[in-house]
């Protein structure tokens, strides 16, 4: 393929000519960029750098010298947030409360300031995991979980699902004469499901977060199953799986969905251009809250 | 409409019985070549009732019995007036003399029925004699680039053959080739169109307040007729240009009742551009390029009665590249192969049978065929050999899409008397989807894999029934109405869709008329296409149960006025919405993605409103028209822009068609043979496209894995690219020989050298990096060797 592009442009070149134009001044200036994805579990953390052209080829810079408020929901500030070792930090361990909303101003000067809103959404718990095991349409073995869960009738939810696997190593201690277990590392599972509630869903189609909304299933109790490789196979190694339903507030949701397509397009010449949710006003970035419910299976 | 139909039922009821009327009809055509004149008019005028000729040439007058003096008239045509003792039904075959048979061209005819006195309004009829002398791109005459000089059309991008229409999509255009939908009609990337004007009689636009008859498609019509074959004499024309030849043969084979004519076109740019690219690629790679053309046609008159014609047209458009490398290295030579491949293309085939039921009842049977197939492939084999044997690896890839269709219509066109003309008919096609199917192989020492997948052939029914009457109401108003029925049966759902369609007209005087109009379209089938790029990669996919038919609300109001008897002015406004567009997800796209298509795309509305202006000079030695849009058109969808309003691709604030063509006296050269030129001239400006770039790029979040930047899009289309404007012009020389004529067409596309953009990207310049147009066309000369005997 790409060389049907090479001999395309090549073919074109012969009677192509080329030009450079001028951008706006506008999109030189450069802007904040605030990316903070809270939860409830964590004490407030918020990384700050600035914007370029894409004209300029320069390092995308974090931003040490900024003044970080974040306010509740009716305007009271509630820490500034200090600079530490390249991200902002609470000092005072302060951290997100569920179900509260909080906004954050971000100024920096020769910067325009930015600001944003966002809610810490609350947990959704996963009731069950169910498993099963099963055969791709390539032939291999997978392994099913169908994960069950009641969402919340008052509220509009939006969701990410993954599945966690803890790889342990099994090693014989000749000293002790027993078995030991080292964690090695912790992979996140790529997720198929046909499940069409799912906006990237799909048979034989994987995504290490699912995402989806409760348009369709508000207030019920409901159940994703999903297929996924199980790993490798042995006797030296054993899996932690984990299964966590990510609630998410609509605007991290929109992010979430947005860099994920975005990530997979990158490079692909046939895809579509993507757009990434920014909730940042005057500037970039994610200002997005999302609490995690985890179930070990 | 319960009395409406009561009044049409009442016409072939009443009629017959009127025992002071008889109806004069016949066929009107060619003297030289027999070549049915379609539109032709003929009045009666006395009365000044009368009636113009169908798709077939037929036409049918019933006016009172006694001496009555019959004016049959065709532009570019010397007007016969006969006077005709009418006492009964008469049949009468009229043959007009072209005027450019006869020595002076300012000896023209009259033309045919005026633009105030139409009911149609939204319409142009193009001249093939304008196709073919307007100046032409690389020497190629294209009927699609002279229809998108005229207001409401617009083309996409530089030197792309492709037409949108007010606001509509490339896939809202039904255009017909002798009545059979063409679903692809570009070469080489949409830069030609695949209609051979040598081979085409006539062509018709239709941008709005659509007959009823005319279905499928939201936002024009293309009705392009072929040439049914010279009936008289043995004749044949060609050329010879620059980068493609064609000829045509036409005649007789029994003499008045059967003939053909056989046109095709090839091109050698493949031969051309081997050497350069062989030569780039240091003789590691070659490849070429080249599409051809064939348009076919025969018929056979049974009787003065019965007609029969079978026409084809098939096409192909072939790409490729292949590349070699060898590398030996301890003994051990690795050789590499690759073959690439690009392949489309359309077949289309028509069985048509016309019959004259009665003197006011005309019928056409038509089986039809198309088909269009796109297929992408690449292979790479490696083939290791060393002491031990040899081994070989092969890795293969294709890509298949396409749409086929079986069809059969019935159609009728009864003209109970001058104020009626009544059409009506049913129809059924039977599609076949194949909307993107990949083909994956593998075969490597004892592994084979071969395996496909993507989406499902799909299967679908579409079945219309339409009536419509252009009806007079006394002198000053004049209607058409009518209604489309139309029912998609795809899978186990089952669409219905009754589309009412209304234009009418008011004579103001006898000089001008306003005329407003209304039309709902449906169309079941979409064309999934992606924007950042122009392959003919698109996709025809039908309606499904989870993706609804399109349609469109039109309407439409304008004045027409005649000035001077020789210029025909029109000035128009619309608003047309679009419902259940499709578009591809952010991120999606057609190729290497095992997803179902319905998966991948979004549906939403669209919208566009706008004005046109059309003056246009159909007479003379001096003739053309200045045409003047201003429109605005938008898109909307849920998932895509955010949900925003954001301007479609096309959204071109203005655009300005210029097409003027002159012709100077004939003078005797030095053997005393005629020989005349005329020359031509194109002007075209529109406001740059809108193009989705991303100006500024910013850190995401989490950092790390998966990348650290992204680059911000502010909105779908939203940045515009530089204002298009050009200057083409061109000279015809032609010189009467002995036998036939030949002309020497020379050219100058943009003979400016504006540099108009044809796509952006990101570059370097002086180690800064810039954002960079590129332009296709300089300034391009070209000539051709025009023949005809």
């Amino acid at each position: 393929m790409k060389k049907i592009f090479i001999i395309t442009l090549l073919s074109a070149s012969f009677f192509s000519c080329e030009k450079t134009l001028e951008l706006d001044a506008d999109t030189k200036t450069s802007k904040l960029v605030v990316n903070s994805l809270f939860n409830e579990k964590q004490e407030w953390r918020i990384e700050v750098s600035k914007s370029l052209s894409v004209l300029d080829e320069g390092n995308l810079e974090f931003i040490d010298n900024a003044v970080v408020n974040i306010f509740d929901k009716n305007n009271n500030l509630l820490e500034q947030i200090p600079y530490s070792f390249g991200y902002y930090e609470s000092a005072i361990g302060l951290k997100p409360i569920a179900g509260e909303n909080y906004n954050i101003a971000v100024a920096v000067p020769d910067f325009a300031t930015v600001t944003a809103e966002d809610f810490c959404p609350r947990e959704v718990p996963i009731l069950t995991v169910d498993t099963s095991s099963a055969t791709n349409s390539f032939g291999e073995k997978e392994l099913v979980a169908t994960i069950r869960f009641q969402d919340p009738a008052a509220e509009d939810n939006f969701y990410g699902l993954e599945v966690d696997l803890d790889v342990f190593q099994i090693t014989y201690n000749n000293g002790t004469g027993v078995f030991d277990t080292a964690f090695i590392d912790r992979e996140i599972a790529y997720l198929s499901s046909a499940n069409p509630i799912l906006d990237n869903g799909g048979a034989d189609s994987y995504a290490q977060t699912l995402t989806f909304n409760d348009a369709v299933i508000n207030g019920q109790s409901s159940s994703i199953r999903v297929s996924f490789s199980p790993g490798l196979e042995g006797s030296n190694y054993f899996y932690k799986k984990t299964a966590r339903l990510i609630s998410y507030s609509e605007a991290t949701y929109n992010y979430i969905k947005s860099i994920d397509a975005y990530r997979n397009a990158e490079g692909n010449p046939f895809a579509e251009p993507v757009q990434v949710f920014s909730n940042i006003e005057k500037g970039f970035g994610i200002f997005g809250g999302r609490t995690i419910s985890g179930f070990d299976f | 409409m319960r009395n409406y139909l009561v009044a049409v039922c009442s016409f072939f009821l009443v009629v017959p019985s009127i025992s002071q009327v008889a109806t004069l009809s016949g066929f009107i055509s060619d003297k030289a070549s027999g070549e049915k004149l379609i539109g032709a008019t003929i009045i009666e005028v006395e009365s000044k009732k009368g009636t113009s000729a169908n798709l077939y040439g037929f036409y049918s007058l019933t006016i009172p019995q006694g001496e009555v003096t019959v004016r049959f008239s065709y532009v570019g045509y010397k007007t016969v007036v006969k006077k005709i003792k009418l006492d009964s039904n008469y049949k009468l075959n009229i043959e007009l003399e072209s005027s450019a048979t006869l020595k002076e061209f300012e000896v023209v005819a009259s033309q045919s029925e005026k633009i105030q006195e139409k009911t149609q309004m939204s319409s142009v009829d193009i001249s093939m004699e304008k196709v073919k002398s307007l100046p032409v791109f690389l020497g190629e005459q294209d009927i699609m680039k002279t229809i998108q000089l005229l207001p409401g059309v617009q083309s996409g991008s530089e030197g792309s053959s492709g037409l949108y229409v007010r606001g509509g999509g490339p896939d809202q255009n039904l255009i017909l080739l002798d009545g059979v939908p063409v679903y692809n009609a570009s070469h080489l990337f949409g830069f030609f169109s695949v209609f051979n004007a040598d081979a085409i009689n006539s062509v018709q636009l239709i941008k709005g307040g659509f007959p009823a008859r005319y279905g499928g498609r939201l936002s024009s019509v293309i009705d392009i007729r072929m040439k049914e074959g010279n009936q008289k004499e043995f004749h044949g024309e060609g050329s010879i240009g620059l980068i493609s030849s064609k000829l045509s043969l036409e005649g007789p084979i029994i003499k008045d009742k059967t003939s053909f004519i056989i046109s095709a076109r090839r091109t050698y740019i493949d031969f051309l551009a081997r050497p350069l690219l062989e030569s780039a690629a240091d003789g590691e790679a070659t490849g070429g390029y080249y599409f051809y053309d064939v348009n076919a046609k025969v018929n056979h008159k049974f009787s003065e009665t019965s007609r029969l014609y079978l026409s084809a047209y098939f096409g192909d458009d072939k790409f490729s590249a292949s590349t070699s490398d060898s590398y030996l290295e301890n003994g051990v030579e690795d050789v590499y192969d690759s073959e690439n491949s690009l392949k489309w293309g359309n077949v289309i085939t028509a069985l048509r049978w016309n019959k004259i039921i009665n003197d006011k009842l005309f019928s056409n049977t038509t089986l039809r065929y198309s088909r269009y197939r796109f297929n992408v492939g690449f292979s790479e084999k490696t083939t290791t050999k060393d002491n031990s044997g040899t081994e070989t690896s092969e890795f293969k890839f294709d890509y298949f899409s396409g749409i086929e269709d079986w069809a059969g219509n019935i159609d009728f066109d009864y003209v109970p008397n001058p104020n009626h003309y009544i059409k009506f008919g049913i129809g059924d096609t039977y599609h076949t989807f194949r909307p993107g199917v990949n083909q994956f192989e593998i075969n490597e020492d004892n592994t084979n894999l071969d395996t496909t997948f993507g989406s499902q052939n799909q299967f679908a029914h579409e079945a219309n029934a339409y009536i419509e009457d252009d009806f007079k109401i006394g002198e000053l108003f004049k209607f058409n109405v009518g209604l489309h029925a139309s029912a998609f049966i795809v899978n186990k759902k089952t669409y219905f869709s009754l589309q009412p369609r209304f234009s009418g007209r008011y004579l103001l005087d006898e000089t001008m008329s306003i005329k407003a109009s209304y039309a709902r379209m449906a169309q079941f089938l979409h064309l999934l296409t992606n924007t950042s790029i122009g392959l003919p990669t698109d996709l025809w996919v039908p309606a499904t149960d989870r993706i609804a038919p399109q349609t469109s609300d039109q309407i439409a109001i304008g004045v027409a006025k005649t000035l001077k008897k020789e210029y025909e002015v029109s000035v128009e406004g619309y608003y047309k919405w679009m419902d259940n567009l499709i578009e591809y997800k952010d991120g999606a796209s057609f190729f290497g993605s095992n997803k179902d298509w319905q998966d991948k795309v979004e549906s939403g509305k669209g919208w566009s409103y706008g004005g046109e202006f059309l003056i246009e000079k159909k007479l003379g030695r001096t003739t053309g028209w200045i045409g003047y849009t201003l429109s605005w058109t938008n898109r909307q969808f849920e998932e895509i822009n955010f949900g925003e309003v954001f301007p479609y691709k096309y959204d071109r604030r203005h655009d300005i068609g210029l097409a003027v063509t002159h012709k100077f006296d004939t003078y005797k050269d030095s053997k005393g043979r005629d020989k005349w030129i005329d020359v031509g001239l194109v002007f075209v400006y529109g406001t740059g496209n809108a193009t989705t770039l991303g100006l500024e790029r910013y850190r995401s979040f989490p950092s790390g894995f998966g990348g650290e930047e992204v680059v911000h899009i502010d909105g779908r289309n939203n940045y515009r690219m530089p204002n298009y404007h050009r200057l083409d012009v061109g000279v015809n020389i032609h010189k009467k020989k002995k036998r036939g004529e030949q002309t020497w067409s020379f050219g100058l596309y943009n003979a400016y050298s504006r540099q108009n953009p044809f796509f952006l990207y990101f570059g370097f310049e002086n180690n800064q990096r810039v954002l960079k147009q590129i332009s296709l066309f300089p300034i391009l000369p070209s000539f051709s060797y025009n023949f005809k005997f």
